[in-house]
């Protein structure tokens, strides 16, 4: 489903130097597997999402989903709409509208995805109940707690029901109860056959969660392959000890 | 986008803006309590000013300039005799209703409190009464005549029929000045009731009154209350630039410190849909903004008293409070399209409103301009944001708006509306991603990575918002130079044609990176030199409609000569006969054709024509294309030269069907220079058209051969054109497909 391919991006930085963010890097992800990006902060994960989101241009490489680029230079307007419709993301940094209510604020980005207006009440329904937040959907966003707040996003990255979802750092914020129920719900969409991008620095539970793992440091993926196969490579057996390698090879370097 | 507005999905978009918007308190702050708030205050400090500066100088004595000795005694007797009957008259002391009405007008209350005397002091003036008025020495002036004494005396008898005529004169809008009269005509009223009431009970007969007052007013000058009346349009334009800031800063900027900038920017709905659903929402809460500001202010100055004080005799009618609203949305829309396209590329709050105070701090540079009186709304004041709309204001509220200048005016608001959502469009969501610096609104001049791209529908419209205004300026930059020699003025005028119609088309094009040979296509002389018989038949016989149109026009009362503009014309005509007929050619005919083709049809229509193959766009495209050709030809400086707008629309589509068929601008110039050096040409053999029966100065109709003549030249031309030009085209197909 999802295809990455030498995508690279740098950045000037404030002091006028160029900081490559993602260095060439290659990936995919097949409908039903979720795809670990894993890194420590500044490795290039939330960088690569957007590379492949379309909100970012690369520098070069592209990125595909169901074989369609996703960079909005090489597409023309009704193919780039297209591709954005097949995709879902759910940022850590995502935000809620203060003044509207739950059940406003999905109907409104159901609409942007231009879904029909009766399909989208039965699947606001179905999200409502899967995710708990029947109660809150007549509540003004801001009243809503972190943890309702994370799985309204949630409702809002998948009114328009896309085969592939990009998550990133899904559970910042919240604490190990809402983890928990994120994770679960991860598992549920693999379940439901959709490709799932992950970025994530809960290492225990992604271990369980993820079918592959991509190691990012400093913008180049460093391992990438099944659990079993991350533990050969490294001869680690856990993920929190090969990323405390990769943190001491930058400390070395 | 149709379908987006067909389906309500654009309707929701902007329900949910408006939603966020008015839901939040820091919008109803400013929407519903700053201008109930403000204007009461306002009211009451301007009350304040305007009590100071009449009580300051009111309370001593009205200095009166009479022009003799003997209109001091006269005028001393009147005052004399009128205190003794205010005096006994002690059951009605005031008898004037407008003092009783507006008891409760502290201002006029002023009036009331006369019951003591006031103390009047003639003086007799040596220079002209006016004068001594204009200059300020006095307050009133007053010349006496008595009429019975120019009637020489005949009523002998009746020693009581004197008939006084005072005639007063008074600065305009000074309230001490207008105190003075109201005080004279007080008194003179108490006289001739007197009089009145008197004579009834002698002998039962009736007269006219016996004092009569005849007041002319002079213009006064820096009256606190006419620069006051011209602060109203500012206030009204301020409050509404304050009422659209929160709602432009929070749906754009806000977005994305909420964090819903980068979901938003991630869903396939166009960003142009998305900022327009912004731009509704802002410019609602604009308007009605400016529907609660225009409401306070209007009931305040009502019943505050001030409206009359401020704003002249007639006051703040609700009539004018109807006028200034549409100018207000006008506005409204402007500057909320400013705003979001400055706020487009904050990232937050905070940058937003750095960017906007200096905006907002430099509007009122303009805003106070427009405070001068001498600051008319007129030439290139008409195009001036801001300031156009601020004096439209104004003389809509005073009632002497005119009507030019206001089209024109709120023609170019709108287009530097277009302007700024384009820009805004670009920018917006630009920042949706941390991190990519590199986004300003320089992004928005930077040329395009394409190269021989085709013009957009956005390119037409981006630029004929640009375009028009600075057309407009320069229309009356020209006109500026009317005192140089016309030979200098004619070729003046073709060089701006040139600039105008041919070089910023092509600059543009080229900064775009438009394909040229697409849009300005001049060559391929080998696809239509068969159709050059047609072609100069068509030339020659095209003035023929235009002319009958332009008469056609003109029976349904389409005109805007006058009398005047015709003298004016006369002088101009011998002038023009002057001139050189081969200046005249060169200048005004082919450069002339030359640039409008260049314009009209290449960069107009072909840009449209390039769009699509389809016969029924081509069609579109002409009558769009013509339409244009035709709306730019009325725009004369001050005026609007609507009767053009039929006839070079008609010339319009003809040309732009040659140049559509043609495939070439340049057989379009040639129609278009021969019909114009036609039109020129013929004023010099005006004796020779009349021996044929041609009257082309007096706006008649062609004699009916003339007419079916043209006609049928023009349906041959127009015919062999199509065919010989038809043959080509299979021709050039073949070539294609090689």
């Amino acid at each position: 489903m999802i295809v990455a391919s030498e995508l690279s991006k740098a950045f000037r930085t404030t002091n006028g130097q160029m900081n490559q963010a993602v260095d060439a890097i290659s990936f995919t992800v097949s409908a039903g597997e979720v795809y670990g990006l894993l890194g420590p902060n500044g490795a290039g994960k939330t960088t690569t999402l957007r590379m492949v989101m379309g909100l970012l241009s690369p520098d070069s490489g592209f990125a595909t989903v169901d074989g369609a680029r996703t960079d909005s230079q090489s597409t023309n307007s009704n193919q780039s709409e297209a591709v954005l419709s097949k995709l879902g993301m759910i940022s850590t940094n995502d935000g809620v509208y203060p003044w509207l209510s739950v059940r406003e604020m999905l109907s409104y980005f159901a609409d942007l995805y231009g879904v029909p207006q009766a399909l989208a009440k039965t699947r606001l329904s179905e999200l409502a109940q899967l995710l708990d937040i029947e109660k809150v959907l007549n509540q003004r966003c801001s009243t809503l707690s972190t943890g309702q707040k994370q799985r309204v996003t949630f409702a809002r990255g998948l009114m328009h029901d896309p085969p592939v979802m990009l998550l990133d750092e899904p559970t910042r914020g919240l604490d190990v109860v809402g983890s928990r129920t994120v994770f679960q719900f991860i598992d549920l969409l693999r379940q439901r056959g959709k490709a799932i991008l992950l970025s994530t620095h809960r290492l225990d539970e992604a271990e369980r969660v993820c079918d592959r793992f991509g190691l990012l440091h400093q913008g180049k993926i460093r391992y990438e392959g099944t659990l079993q196969g991350l533990q050969i490579a490294t001869g680690r057996e856990h993920l929190v000890d090969m990323f405390i390698d990769l943190i001491d090879q930058r400390g070395a370097a | 986008m149709i379908e987006l507005v067909l389906s309500g999905r654009l309707w929701r978009m902007c329900v949910k803006e408006l939603r966020e918007t008015l839901r939040d308190r820091r919008t109803i702050f400013t929407l519903v309590l700053m201008p109930l708030l403000v204007y009461p205050v306002l009211s009451l400090a301007l009350q304040r000013l305007i009590l100071n500066s009449v009580s300051s100088n009111k309370s001593e004595t009205i200095i009166v300039g009479v022009s003799s000795e003997r209109n001091v005694d006269v005028l001393g007797a009147a005052i004399n005799r009128s205190r003794q009957l205010t005096a006994s008259d002690s059951y009605r002391p005031f008898r004037y209703s407008e003092t009783v009405a507006s008891a409760d007008n502290p201002l006029k209350s002023k009036t009331r409190t006369s019951s003591q005397p006031i103390e009047w002091n003639a003086i007799v003036v040596e220079k002209p009464l006016k004068d001594s008025l204009e200059a300020g020495e006095v307050d009133v002036t007053v010349s006496i005549t008595n009429r019975i004494d120019e009637e020489s005396n005949t009523n002998q008898d009746d020693n009581r029929s004197n008939n006084f005529l005072f005639s007063v004169g008074y600065r305009e809008n000074d309230s001490r000045s207008e105190f003075a009269l109201s005080e004279m005509r007080k008194m003179l009223q108490t006289l001739n009731e007197n009089e009145a009431s008197e004579l009834r009970i002698a002998n039962g007969l009736s007269r006219g009154a016996p004092f009569e007052i005849l007041a002319t007013a002079i213009e006064g000058e820096n009256s606190i209350a006419s620069s006051l009346s011209s602060v109203i349009p500012l206030v009204l334009v301020l409050m509404t630039i304050t009422g659209a800031v929160y709602p432009a800063i929070d749906l754009t900027a806000g977005e994305r410190e909420r964090g819903t900038m980068e979901a938003l920017i991630a869903t396939p709905i166009s960003r142009f849909a998305l900022l327009l659903s912004k731009y509704v929402a802002v410019l609602t809460v604009a308007v009605l903004t400016a529907i609660a500001n225009l409401t306070a202010m209007f009931v305040t100055l009502r019943f505050s008293g001030l409206s009359e004080v401020l704003l002249g005799g007639h006051g703040f009618s609700l009539w004018s409070v109807i006028a200034v609203l549409p100018l207000l949305i006008v506005f409204a829309a402007f500057f909320s399209a400013i705003l979001l396209a400055l706020c487009s590329v904050a990232k937050s709050f905070k940058e937003a409103q750095a960017y906007l105070i200096p905006v907002i701090i430099l509007s009122m540079g303009p805003g106070i301009l427009s405070l001068l009186p001498s600051v008319r709304l007129t030439g290139t004041m008409a195009a001036i944001p801001l300031i156009n709309m601020i004096l439209m204001a104004r003389e809509c509220l005073a009632g002497d708006l005119e009507v030019i200048p206001g089209i024109i005016a709120v023609s170019t608001t709108l287009c530097y509306a277009i302007i700024a959502m384009s820009i805004a469009s670009q920018l917006f969501g630009m920042h949706a991603v941390p991190q990519n610096s590199e986004v300003s609104w320089r992004s928005w001049l930077r040329a395009p990575n394409q190269t021989n791209r085709l013009t957009t529908l956005e390119h037409l419209t981006i630029y004929l918002a640009f375009f028009f205004p600075i057309y407009f300026v320069a229309i009356h930059l020209l006109a500026g130079f009317n005192e140089i020699d016309l030979q200098q003025r004619v070729w003046l005028n073709a060089t701006a044609t040139v600039l105008l119609f041919g070089a910023l088309p092509l600059l543009f094009a080229l900064w775009r990176k438009l394909s040229i040979p697409k849009t300005f296509p001049v060559g391929g002389i080998s696809r239509w030199w068969l159709a050059i018989p047609g072609l100069l038949l068509i030339s020659v016989s095209m003035w023929t409609v235009a002319h009958e149109i332009l008469v056609f026009s003109e029976l349904f009362g389409i005109a805007s000569l006058d009398i005047e503009k015709l003298a004016n014309l006369e002088k101009a005509k011998t002038e023009f006969l002057a001139l050189p007929l081969t200046t005249v050619w060169i200048s005004m005919a082919i450069i002339i054709a030359m640039a409008e083709e260049w314009f009209f049809r290449g960069f107009v229509l072909q840009g449209m024509l390039n769009r699509s193959k389809d016969a029924r766009a081509a069609w579109i495209s002409l009558l769009v294309s013509a339409i244009l050709f035709g709306l730019f030809h009325t725009v004369a400086p001050n005026l609007l030269a609507i009767e053009r707008f039929l006839p070079t629309t008609a010339l319009g589509m003809i040309i732009g069907w040659i140049a559509w068929k043609t495939g070439s601008l340049i057989p379009g110039m040639i129609v278009h220079a021969i019909h114009n050096g036609l039109l020129f040409t013929m004023p010099r053999y005006e004796d020779l058209l009349r021996q044929w029966g041609l009257g082309i100065e007096n706006q008649k109709h062609l004699p009916l051969t003339w007419i079916a003549g043209g006609l049928a030249c023009l349906a041959i031309g127009i015919l062999m054109v199509q065919v010989m030009t038809k043959q080509v085209e299979i021709k050039n197909v073949e070539n294609i497909d090689f």
